[in-house]
């Protein structure tokens, strides 16, 4: 277990020396040590470790994936991340900042759209501006600019039911995007999408991120999306979760879709896939 | 032929059959020559009904008057304690038993109270109708406040929201449909209580009148008070789905209209 956890630190160390010449030199993001635990909700129930010891570093405009088996604690995670939920031990630090309770710089892009579906589709864009007390008519381009982007902005006036799950998740995209935030957190965005609709959204935020160049945690269930888009794939073990490995991605970028299809990709894909299996095979 | 799924179809074929029965109602009255005060004809009714109109319409908008003054306030009051219930636990522990037990009461029984505490005149019926109305109107409001995709308090919650930019922003919004569900039960309930109200005491309204006209057998008269009771109902039933389709055009249909 110790020898583990230090070939983990090895590594996390590594990488940052390989991307400090790549990123710019502070991380984003530092988990250290963070541990969770759910109180018993019952008086006999038992309390429940969803998280054990983790420690990662996020570097400015990278991206990270987080992959694991379902209900590992990758929600939890991201909570946390957000400030939404206390950590039980150890710190998360944003920017530099210890995160105690929610602090405004993070856009958060959910399983579902979450759309509210009495503001039309620009309103609804523009829903972290109003909630952060900012001068709303200011951000009103930088909305429909996002909009354009993710071309949409013939719909701006329109209410969320008239789109479709893609048009909605993409509205949900921009909203997490207008307030310029520094962290970018993703959980598993695209996975009530169908498999084409998926891959678009893919390219389409590969596109939003290479313009601005936000820090994107990005949890997902798929290996392949999570190597196709990002620097880094941290792997989780199931319950309680902990960091079993983290590859680095050295795939060049800009990234596409028939990447998936080398070699390379191909390797990284089963080296992913057994860490996360055979983990769940040895417990069985 | 009209197709059935037309508006107007929609509108003929209730029509006709309405039609029908009150034609098989005249025949049947006439043919077994059933006693004007048991059960009079149709046509009987309608001729009363012109005959007498001045004196029903006076008293339909006294009715009218008391229902949509407790309807008014039972909305007011309502949302302003569903409002309290989803804001604090402590609210919803200590409110919410006294209302399950108030609600326990059947109005109609503490009617002749209510009319001995606010006298003879119209206050007495609005506060009737008032009390009938209220209890929909904050069991929905409140469900509609508490019942909320987690996922978008979370989203307001990360961006520092404060509790009044919740109700604001999420809770209020999100209550609105189940709102105008709990008005639509609560005005025909209202316009009961008014007319409980002018049963128990009342000098004016169309339940005085349906007591008055009961007592001295003019049984066709009783029927025209229902007829414009009815149609009062049906009125202000309509009139509350319309305010909600202009007020919340989102909310109408949610699959019929997707396009995409």
């Amino acid at each position: 277990m110790k020898i583990q956890i230090r070939s983990i630190n090895l590594t996390y160390r590594y990488l940052c020396c390989c991307m400090a010449f790549k990123l710019e030199d502070l991380p984003v993001i530092e988990v250290r040590q963070v541990r969770k635990v759910y109180p018993s909700r019952s008086r006999h129930g038992q309390s429940i470790l969803a998280i054990e010891n983790i420690t990662f570093d996020v570097m400015k405009g990278e991206f990270v994936s987080i992959v694991g088996p379902s209900g590992c604690g990758k929600s939890t995670l991201l909570r946390m991340l957000a400030g939404l939920l206390e950590v039980t031990e150890g710190e998360i630090r944003v920017n530099g900042k210890s995160v105690c309770g929610p602090y405004g710089d993070i856009g958060i892009v959910f399983q579902t759209p979450t759309l509210l579906k009495w503001r039309s589709v620009k309103d609804n864009v523009l829903l972290p501006i109003e909630v952060l007390r900012r001068s709303r008519h200011e951000f009103v381009g930088r909305a429909e600019e996002l909009l354009r982007m993710v071309g949409l902005w013939d719909f701006r006036n329109e209410y969320p039911f008239v789109l479709s799950g893609g048009m909605q998740q993409r509205v949900a995209l921009c909203r997490a995007l207008i307030h310029d935030p520094s962290l970018l957190v993703m959980d598993e965005p695209f996975a009530a999408l169908d498999a084409l609709t998926r891959e678009e959204m893919n390219m389409e935020l590969l596109k939003l991120w290479t313009e601005r160049r936000k820090t994107i945690i990005f949890i997902t269930h798929s290996i392949s999306e999570a190597i196709l888009l990002s620097d880094r794939v941290i792997v989780l073990s199931s319950r309680p979760a902990t960091i079993d490995s983290i590859f680095s991605i050295d795939l060049p970028r800009p990234r596409t879709t028939d990447m998936q299809y080398l070699d390379s990709f191909q390797n990284y894909s089963s080296m992913i896939h057994e860490r996360i299996y055979l983990k769940q095979r040895s417990n069985i | 032929m009209v197709s059935l799924n037309t508006k107007v179809g929609l509108l003929i074929l209730p029509g006709l059959n309405l039609i029908m029965l009150m034609l098989l109602w005249e025949v049947l009255v006439r043919l077994f020559a059933i006693p004007v005060f048991i059960l009079p004809a149709p046509s009987l009714i309608l001729s009363k009904m012109l005959e007498q109109a001045p004196i029903l319409w006076e008293n339909s908008l006294y009715t009218l008057y008391q229902t949509l003054a407790g309807f008014v306030l039972s909305v007011l009051a309502g949302v302003i304690v569903a409002i309290a219930i989803a804001w604090s636990g402590y609210l919803r522990n200590t409110i919410y038993p006294i209302l399950l037990l108030f609600q326990s009461i059947p109005k109609t029984a503490i009617a002749p109270l209510i009319i001995l505490w606010f006298g003879y005149g119209d206050i007495s019926k609005i506060v009737i109708a008032f009390l009938v109305a209220f209890f929909p109107i904050v069991v929905n409001t409140a469900m509609g406040l508490m019942d909320v995709d987690d996922n978008m308090l979370d989203l307001v919650r990360s961006l520092k929201c404060d509790r009044f930019q919740e109700f604001q922003y999420i809770r209020l919004p999100n209550a609105l449909p189940a709102l105008f569900s709990g008005a639509k039960v609560a005005i025909t309930l209202a316009i009961i209580g008014a007319v409980i109200g002018e049963f128990v005491g009342a000098s004016n309204g169309l339940g005085y009148l349906i007591l008055l006209y009961t007592s001295s057998l003019q049984t066709a008269l009783v029927f025209s008070c229902l007829v414009i009771l009815s149609l009062q109902g049906i009125v202000l039933f309509y009139s509350i789905e319309y305010i909600e389709k202009l007020a919340l055009p989102w909310s109408r249909n949610e699959n019929s209209n997707k396009i995409y």
